[in-house]
């Protein structure tokens, strides 16, 4: 955990013989970020991340809402399946078809994880070895307690495997692949998915409590995919942060930029007017404006409301500082020269002053994503973030919040992990960055170069 | 440096201004307000739901000079027009009653108009009418009463505000507690084992979202029976707990909550702090003192320290700020009887009173807090000269 | 235990899966016993003074001593029991107030209280009220029949905000009149119309002293509802219930201890309550409440969540569980979901409240029962509800044992006959999109709105949403939080589908829904602010039923023109009843005299009659 440790940096030679000429800034950031191991980690989680939520589309098997009520609650077929064995029968008093209440002899079941077995397997279904990957059907069973209570599980089917299908045709042409799901590429193809064999159909009456799906990570309580939730729920959990920074950065770069460019009466009203916001705790200040937010709206539209919401009470801190950096940035020489040279204030601004701030702002930014993935965390937990049927990993884990589920369905708390990783790869690259682009460290590198 | 405080201090009261008139705003702009709720029970009458919003201010009565002013209106097919002593309808003559409860309440150019079952009607009172009614209150004194408590906010807040600081504060303790030395660690022995562990604790502590966090701790305490399931004292024996018990009792109920709480806050205090130690660490000033020969651990703390730490009072400034409304989600998942619970309540049930008088205080104890900040730094860092 | 093989397994599961199961009615537990040998105990604080003429005898034996520790979701609003706003401070309100008549939510049935009988005059019109003589206030001050005259007044104090005032209002807006009898300790109220709800109004009004409350009921500006509240000094509140307050610390707790001037006594005549001291946690979190619970910290829990049941009843395997889950079977609260069907138009922007195209589909009541029978609610109950719950089909629910009516009409699942009716309508998929166009070829989708706070009914909007793709119906579903929905749904009317439930009083009686079934009632969601009388002819039939509903006293006549009400609305569905969740309570099993109760509060309501089994003075 030395990400910050700037002497460790190895300086790189800029100038000697049979070297290239002397590199930009940037690629001499770049150079130095390589180095940096758990900054790189942090990199590449994230691209990881990215990579999933913008494909998500093609890599689920299902679409991020198709609830099934007959498949809540199966546990992650990658490691392994659900067994039920019957435990007893009790004589329960239920409503029949003539809704008469009339007392009759029901079974008790208790389910069993099983790990390695009942979920993934490379047995074809005549039990023979095959490098494609099969799973289980699924079956359903009602289990009824002493006092007549029901609970459905569901349960693997150790004889019947059916196989995944690679590339499967599709009904629709779906999403494959989308920028945070607004750009939208649509296509007939997922990666995998699974087929309800036709020749269940002669099962009869049996084949109604038979389900064939694959659920890598599990399925939730509406019977969902839960990989699938969490691949749609990266395209907003991912880029809540990026938006957001981007909307509050822009708007504290140009409020600290003009404020501290132009001084005076336009620096004075526009700084008290940050103290304003930063004088209402942030989280009081979230919740207020987040109710301000019309019904009306549709999913996207909230999300992008959301996002301000939280980008507008973050900007002020990030005004007041590039505010300081630009009024000493307006007493530099080359400023000054600038200006003696007849720049207008605008080109002094964009060319001169805010270059300058932006090893700031990059290494603000990384750092402050975490803030923006957290918040639609918080605010999921009470209910104001992105709601059902959409998907968020806030809103995932919020699923999550009792004991009961993490008692019975601990694969739900998976989303919590995407989060936990998220941060922490922005918190390492954040990190990492930071040192490279530190300005001491040139300095002492000048030193010893 | 005593301009700089007055000067800071006669800007409060127009930042206090500005923030009671934003926040009243804000929240007159949600469409609904605290009855609302009150509205979808069946067992209430629109008479009781009107009383309770006349008692409470949001609603005032519209007098026959008013209600004539309106002339004739286009109200569900049918057209409306007030009289002094009558309502007609389509031009003939309808009992008040039955008016009521077919008028019950509509919207005119922007105003909400209501009916209650005597027949007489009551206007929705705006922003700005009700912020100045808000403010001349203020002005005397009166912070209202809660819509849903019924009794002074003040009363409301103040105990509450106590538990809240007590947590925060212990948070913060534990915080710059463990940020600073195992920052100071970090720095001087850098990849080290003290240096990756204290890392991953800073890491673990960001990361993690502090609801899930809290479960987590909720869980812990109820297989090991090791600390108490959440709250701030003991529900049952506490008042016959000596006194030495009742401290230990508090203490015990503390650990987990502000391990939630300050674990997040700390991670970023140490990096600041094992960020500013080795940049001191490398200062010229340093190595002379070190090529003088100085004591090692002289260098450390008399030089290097004393500067390292002096950004981090700026820090410790703005962590004031998370004093009320950081523990939010830890005292509901905890069930710690904080503030920030009941505010946050207040803002989603639209109780306008506390929402007004806590944000109030929180912006007070937010303003000073930063004066309080700039100042320590004056103090402790004589380069810094306030003007 | 052996493992039965699999394949002999399905046969079994085969035969008993097929059959339609429904669900569960409410289960009905036993009066507790009465054991005259158990030991007395001795009661501290003890008590004081004499007991009442005539005495009010329980049929219950106990031991005296101990604290009982429970705890409820929420906060304190006031402790004032002139106008108790949320469900918390009335339930708080029963331990330290008493009233003339009680409700048993055992027997489901009125019991007398500080009024040991009433008579009701020949046109139904009189009530008299005969006041217990020799019951006192907790401070020790009698009580007389000019504290429950002030009582009644305070209540009908034009400037007190009171709820409790509504239910004796009578549909032209007119009170009762009431007259007082100081010689025979009598209060009589004569009411302009018969009301059959009249003693649970009466039960209603809490006894307040008037030596502490009496200057605080001025013609301007009345002080009343600013005594007693959360913020008062425990020793001013003083009521005539089995407790008094001990103290009271803010999102903590309450505590309360016998009190001592208390005047039920039980079988042996020894006199109630039988615990020293009364703990209630207060928890906003219920995940939290529920793990307090299993701790063992709390001897009771009112209302298990349907989804926390099966982590509760795996706890409460085993002999040597502390406690038991208490079942009590089909709640009687409903999840319904409502059409828009108000025709109006906005007065402020003069465009219809509902688009004309929504409006020419909500209208169809073929539509309406095509989307009904594309419902799956047994798939809410065995995803949303966990198998915990029963479709139902009205708005009241087999839970209620008075009032069920099995004769409404019922839409089973059946999504061909769903496609069907909107064939019929000639409402087909016409481009080929999955869903559906109506005759001028509008594509057939509209909005679905819920109240975010609620887990379940966001599932269920979900899977109703699902249902309806299913028959080529496009639902967009939206949540948004209670205030804003309550405000669509009362003031801009903007709304077209929408999901929510209804809670259900003590009693469970369906005259107290009449705000939702009449045309005027200020809920009548789907149709709000009717001109009267209402241009619909069923609606117009209602409205009459529901006024004869209120007027009539025979049982039996009552059950037969609440079940007209409920199959009217059944044939014509402008409200759709989804399902009922189960109800739970948990209680330490060792707590003596438990009576649980579909009426909430389940398990406290009797808590005088409640005591420690054992040694009481353990805890």
């Amino acid at each position: 955990m030395n990400a910050s440790d700037a002497r460790r940096v190895e300086p790189i030679a800029t100038e000697g013989p049979g070297l290239p000429p002397p590199r930009g800034p940037w690629k001499m950031l770049w150079l130095r970020l390589r180095k940096n191991r758990i900054a790189m980690t942090g990199g590449l989680i994230l691209i990881f991340l990215y990579f999933i939520s913008c494909f998500a589309g093609f890599l689920s098997p299902y679409d991020f809402n198709d609830v099934n009520t007959d498949t809540t609650r199966y546990g992650p077929m990658l490691l392994g399946g659900i067994a039920v064995e019957q435990v007893g029968t009790h004589l329960v008093e239920i409503e029949n078809e003539d809704y008469e209440w009339v007392e009759v002899e029901k079974p008790e079941f208790e389910p069993r994880w099983e790990w390695f077995r009942g979920g993934l397997t490379f047995r074809d279904p005549e039990g023979r070895f095959t490098l494609r990957p099969h799973v289980h059907a699924l079956r359903e069973f009602v289990s009824y307690d002493e006092i007549g209570e029901t609970t459905y599980y569901l349960a693997s089917d150790p004889e019947v495997r059916i196989p995944i299908r690679f590339l499967p045709r599709q009904e629709r042409a779906v999403e494959v692949a989308s920028l945070f799901g607004f750009f939208k590429i649509k296509a007939k193809r997922k990666l995998f998915g699974v087929e309800r064999p036709a020749e269940w159909a002669e099962r009869g009456d049996d084949a109604d409590l038979m389900h064939a799906e694959v659920f890598l990570l599990g399925s939730d309580q509406n019977g969902r995919d839960l990989m699938t939730r969490i691949f749609f729920g990266g395209q907003i959990s991912m880029s809540v942060g990026l938006l957001g920074i981007l909307i509050s950065m822009t708007i504290g770069l140009v409020f600290g930029g003009v404020a501290g460019y132009y001084g005076g009466l336009t620096d004075f009203s526009m700084m008290r007017l940050t103290e304003l916001l930063m004088a209402i705790p942030g989280l009081y200040l979230i919740l207020t404006l987040r109710y301000v937010i019309p019904t009306k709206l549709d999913s996207r539209q909230t999300y992008l409301m959301i996002v301000g919401i939280l980008a507008l009470a973050g900007w002020a801190s990030l005004g007041r500082v590039i505010r300081g950096m630009v009024l000493s940035l307006r007493e530099n020489e080359y400023t000054l020269a600038a200006r003696a040279l007849g720049a207008g204030d605008r080109r002094v601004i964009l060319r001169h002053v805010l270059p300058n701030t932006a090893s700031f702002v990059i290494v603000t930014a990384t750092l402050y994503v975490p803030y923006y993935i957290l918040g639609e965390v918080a605010l999921s937990f009470l209910g104001l973030g992105i709601t059902e049927p959409d998907t968020s990993w806030g809103l995932l884990l919020k699923d999550a919040q009792n004991s009961q589920v993490l008692k019975y369905s601990p694969w739900l708390i998976l989303p919590g992990f995407f989060i936990f990783f998220a941060v922490l790869a922005f918190n390492f690259l954040g990190d990492g960055l930071r040192d490279a682009a530190d300005p001491r460290a040139n300095l002492s590198k000048k030193k010893t170069a | 440096m005593l301009t700089f405080t007055i000067r800071r201090l006669l800007s409060i009261p127009p930042l206090l201004f500005g923030v009671a008139l934003m926040t009243f705003l804000l929240l007159k702009a949600a469409p609904a307000d605290y009855f609302s709720q009150m509205e979808f029970d069946p067992a209430k009458s629109r008479a009781s739901v009107i009383d309770a919003k006349r008692a409470a201010g949001l609603i005032r009565p519209v007098s026959e000079k008013e209600l004539s002013r309106l002339g004739a209106v286009n109200v569900n097919g049918a057209s409306w027009q007030f009289e002094p002593g009558r309502v007609l309808k389509d031009g003939t003559e309808i009992e008040n009653r039955i008016a009521a409860e077919e008028l019950d309440s509509f919207e005119l150019r922007g105003m909400r108009y209501s009916y209650d079952d005597r027949g007489q009607l009551y206007l929705r009172i705006g922003a700005l009418e009700g912020f100045g009614r808000w403010l001349g209150k203020v002005l005397q004194g009166d912070f209202g009463r809660s819509f849903k408590f019924n009794q002074p906010v003040f009363e409301l807040i103040s105990e509450r505000l106590l538990n809240t600081l007590t947590l925060s504060i212990a948070a913060l303790i534990l915080a710059w507690g463990t940020a600073i030395p195992l920052g100071v660690i970090a720095a001087v022995k850098p990849n080290s084992f003290w240096d990756h562990s204290s890392g991953f604790i800073a890491f673990f502590g960001l990361s993690i979202p502090s609801v899930f966090f809290a479960l987590l701790m909720i869980l812990f305490a109820s297989y090991t029976g090791w600390f108490p399931i959440g709250d701030m004292r003991d529900t049952v024996n506490y008042d016959n707990f000596t006194f030495w018990g009742k401290i230990w009792d508090r203490l015990h109920h503390l650990v987990l909550p502000t391990i939630v709480i300050g674990t997040g806050a700390m991670a970023g205090y140490m990096r600041q702090a094992r960020g500013n130690m080795i940049e001191a660490l490398g200062q010229d000033y340093v190595r002379t003192a070190r090529a003088k020969g100085l004591p090692r651990e002289k260098v450390l703390f008399k030089h290097a320290l004393r500067n390292a730490i002096n950004p981090l009072v700026t820090l410790f400034g703005y962590s004031l700020a998370a004093l009320l409304s950081g523990s939010f989600l830890v005292e509901v998942v905890m069930n710690w009887p904080g503030m920030a619970r009941l505010v946050v309540d207040a803002i989603i049930a639209k109780d306008e009173p506390v929402v007004m008088a806590s944000v109030m205080v929180s912006a007070v104890l937010l303003v000073f807090g930063n004066l309080f900040a700039d100042l320590l730094l004056a103090v402790v860092d004589p380069r810094v000269r306030l003007s | 235990m052996s493992r039965l093989p699999i394949r002999s397994l399905l046969v079994l599961t085969l035969l008993l899966v097929a059959l339609p199961v429904e669900g569960q009615r409410g289960r009905d537990y036993p009066e507790p016993s009465v054991d005259l040998d158990l030991p007395v105990g001795t009661p501290a604080p003890a008590f004081e003074g004499e007991l009442p003429d005539p005495p009010l005898q329980q049929n219950r034996t106990g031991t005296y001593g101990g604290t009982l520790v429970y705890s409820i979701l929420g906060e304190v609003e006031t402790f004032n029991p002139v106008e108790p706003k949320g469900a918390t401070s009335q339930e708080l309100r029963a331990l330290v107030f008493s009233g003339l008549v009680s409700y048993s939510n055992g027997h489901w049935q009125p019991a007398p209280l500080l009024a040991h009988k009433w008579d009701v005059s020949e046109d139904h019109r009189t009530w008299t009220f005969h006041l217990r003589r020799g019951v006192r206030f907790s401070d020790g001050r009698p009580l007389t029949i000019d504290d429950v005259e002030f009582s009644f007044r305070a209540i009908f104090h034009p400037q007190v905000p009171s709820s409790i005032r509504d239910g004796f209002r009578d549909e032209e807006g007119r009170y009762p009149t009431m007259s007082v009898d100081r010689e025979a300790q009598t209060i009589s109220f004569t009411t302009h119309d018969v009301d059959s709800q009249f003693l649970t109004h009466v039960g209603n009004v809490s006894i307040v002293p008037k030596h502490i409350l009496g200057d605080h009921l001025q013609d301007e500006n009345p002080t009343i509802l600013e005594q007693m509240t959360s913020a008062a000094d425990p020793s001013t509140i003083v009521g005539c219930g089995p407790f008094v307050l001990k103290s009271y610390a803010p999102a903590e707790r309450v505590v309360y201890e016998r009190n001592p001037h208390y005047w039920e006594t039980d079988a042996r005549g020894e006199r109630l309550p039988y615990f020293d001291r009364i703990v209630i946690a207060l928890i906003k979190d219920q995940n939290l409440q529920v793990q307090k619970f299993l701790a063992g910290e709390h001897d009771l829990l009112d209302t298990l969540p349907p989804d926390r049941y099966r982590e509760a009843a795996d706890a409460a395997k085993g002999d040597d569980a502390a406690f038991e889950v208490l079942t009590l079977g089909c709640s009687l609260n409903t999840n319904w979901v409502a059409f828009n069907l108000h025709p109006g138009t906005n007065p402020s922007t003069g465009k219809p409240f509902v688009a004309e195209e929504k409006q020419h589909w909500f209208q169809q009541l073929d539509f309406r029962r095509a989307v009904n029978h594309a419902i799956d609610r047994r798939g809410i109950v065995k995803s949303a509800l966990e198998g915990r719950g029963r479709p139902i089909w009205a708005s009241i629910t087999p839970g209620n044992r008075n009032f069920y009516c099995k004769d409404v009409e019922r839409y089973p699942h059946d999504l061909e006959l769903a496609g069907k009716l909107l064939d019929d309508l000639g409402w087909k998929d016409t481009d080929g999109d999955g869903f559906r166009e109506d005759d001028k070829g509008r594509k057939i989708s509209f909005d679905l709105n819920t109240n975010v706070e609620n887990n379940t009914r966001l599932q269920i909007c979900n899977l109703l949403k699902n249902d309806l793709a299913r028959v080529g119906i496009e639902v967009n579903f939206k949540a948004i939080d209670f205030n804003g929905l309550v405000t669509r749904l009362r003031d801009s009317h903007e709304w077209d589908m929408i999901l929510l439930g209804w809670g259900s009083g003590v009693p469970a009686d369906p005259s107290n829904s009449k705000n939702i079934n009449r045309t005027s009632g200020r809920l009548h969601v789907w149709y709000p602010g009717q001109p009267q009388p209402s241009p619909i002819e069923w609606e117009r039939e209602v409205d009459k039923l529901v006024g004869r509903l209120d007027r009539e006293l025979d049982p039996a006549v009552r059950k037969e023109i609440s079940d007209q009400i409920q199959i009217a609305v059944s044939r014509h569905i402008p409200i759709l009843y989804l399902v009922a969740s189960n109800q739970y309570s948990l209680g330490k099993k060792s707590i003596g005299n438990l009576w649980p109760s579909l009426l909430r509060p389940s398990v406290t309501w009797n808590i005088q009659e409640l005591y420690r089994k054992g040694d009481p003075g353990t805890r």
